[in-house]
């Protein structure tokens, strides 16, 4: 393991990792997090996907309906959110709508999110999803300012912001 | 083979079902996911599922996990909430089992089930596991749940009947507190 990179040091990048703060956070914006108080960031591994696809899969589907929000007991009890409740998450660039799952094992101040959510499934009659607004793409959360979102060496966007949650229907 | 099943012929106080050890269980669902493919239920119909009971508070949280599917019960409570005698505790060897040309459908047997596990589909008459028995007549062809569990936390065979009636008990509880 080359923990020390001498490639990356040669091209004047710094040859061990950094830490730096991410465009939203609870620290490096705290005027922003009086509006959006929570930390949102996605996973992609999931019991029953891969990636963004195998949603049309009935057998799949069937064990994960719809998108779910891990959030903690104490933030949803906050929020009048029950398990199962559809529930809206807004930060700074798009807002989400999915369903709210009551987690034990989440930090109180963070919400979690499957990403990849768009694919419908006739067999169980259900739609795709909107890319945009109103839909279950996490990607549309995130900033893209190129000073702040990206790290020189990596193609992804830093996927961490600031999000508010907030009981909703499942049509609005 | 787990010491707690045996495969060997069946006493008096012996009877057949499910064992489950929660901290072999890696909740991949494949039980499920097999359950569905090999007995071709509709897609929201689940004759087992994998379910998550937390306890504590966090940081010190933990999870879990459970497999559940008819327990056959020792004394199954929807035997005698069957208004139509459909449901049968089998006497050769101790399976559950519903018969479909006697059920009207009226879901007694879900109000009385302690598990929550009977199914109505599109034909609205109960369905559930059946041990995949008799397919498995001697025993020796597990259930598709079985077969497919990679880790060895779901096993199938003769069991006593006390500690049957424990394991009932437990997951009562385990549900309970959920």
């Amino acid at each position: 393991v080359a923990l020390y990179n001498t490639t990356f040091e040669a091209a004047g990048f710094s040859p061990l990792p950094q830490w730096r703060e991410p465009p939203e956070s609870l620290t490096a914006t705290p005027a922003l997090a009086k509006t959006y108080p929570l930390m949102l960031s996605d996973y992609h591994t999931s019991k029953v996907f891969t990636a963004g696809w195998q949603r049309n899969i009935p057998q799949l589907r069937a064990m994960q309906p719809d998108p779910v929000l891990h959030i903690h007991p104490k933030t949803a009890g906050e929020r009048g959110i029950q398990d199962g409740d559809w529930v809206e998450v807004e930060s700074p660039h798009g807002w989400l709508r999915v369903r709210a799952e009551i987690y034990p094992g989440i930090r109180p101040d963070t919400v979690m999110m499957l990403h990849g959510w768009w694919q419908g499934c006739q067999a169980m009659g259900k739609d795709d999803l909107p890319l945009l607004d109103g839909g279950a793409n996490v990607n549309l959360m995130y900033s893209v300012d190129p000073e702040k979102a990206f790290d020189p060496l990596v193609t992804a966007m830093c996927s961490q912001t600031l999000v508010q949650v907030r009981r909703c229907s499942e049509d609005n | 083979m787990n010491e707690n099943i045996q495969k060997d012929v069946r006493k008096m106080s012996q009877e057949y079902g499910f064992y489950f050890e929660p901290e072999k269980c890696i909740q991949c669902h494949a039980c499920q996911a097999a359950c569905k493919s090999w007995r071709l239920t509709e897609p929201e119909i689940d004759w087992r599922w994998v379910q998550t009971v937390w306890s504590g508070d966090y940081p010190d949280v933990s999870l879990a996990s459970l497999s559940i599917s008819c327990q056959h019960c020792v004394q199954p409570e929807c035997v005698d909430a069957c208004p139509e005698d459909a449901i049968e505790k089998r006497a050769e060897d101790g399976v559950v089992a519903v018969d479909p040309q006697r059920c009207i459908g009226c879901q007694a047997c879900l109000d009385a089930c302690p598990f929550n596990v009977p199914r109505f589909g599109a034909d609205d008459i109960m369905q559930k596991c059946d041990m995949c028995r008799p397919a498995a007549e001697d025993g020796s062809t597990p259930p598709a749940c079985v077969a497919t569990c990679p880790t060895g936390a779901l096993q199938c065979g003769l069991r006593d009947v006390d500690a049957k009636k424990d394991q009932e008990e437990c997951l009562r509880q385990q549900l309970a507190c959920k």
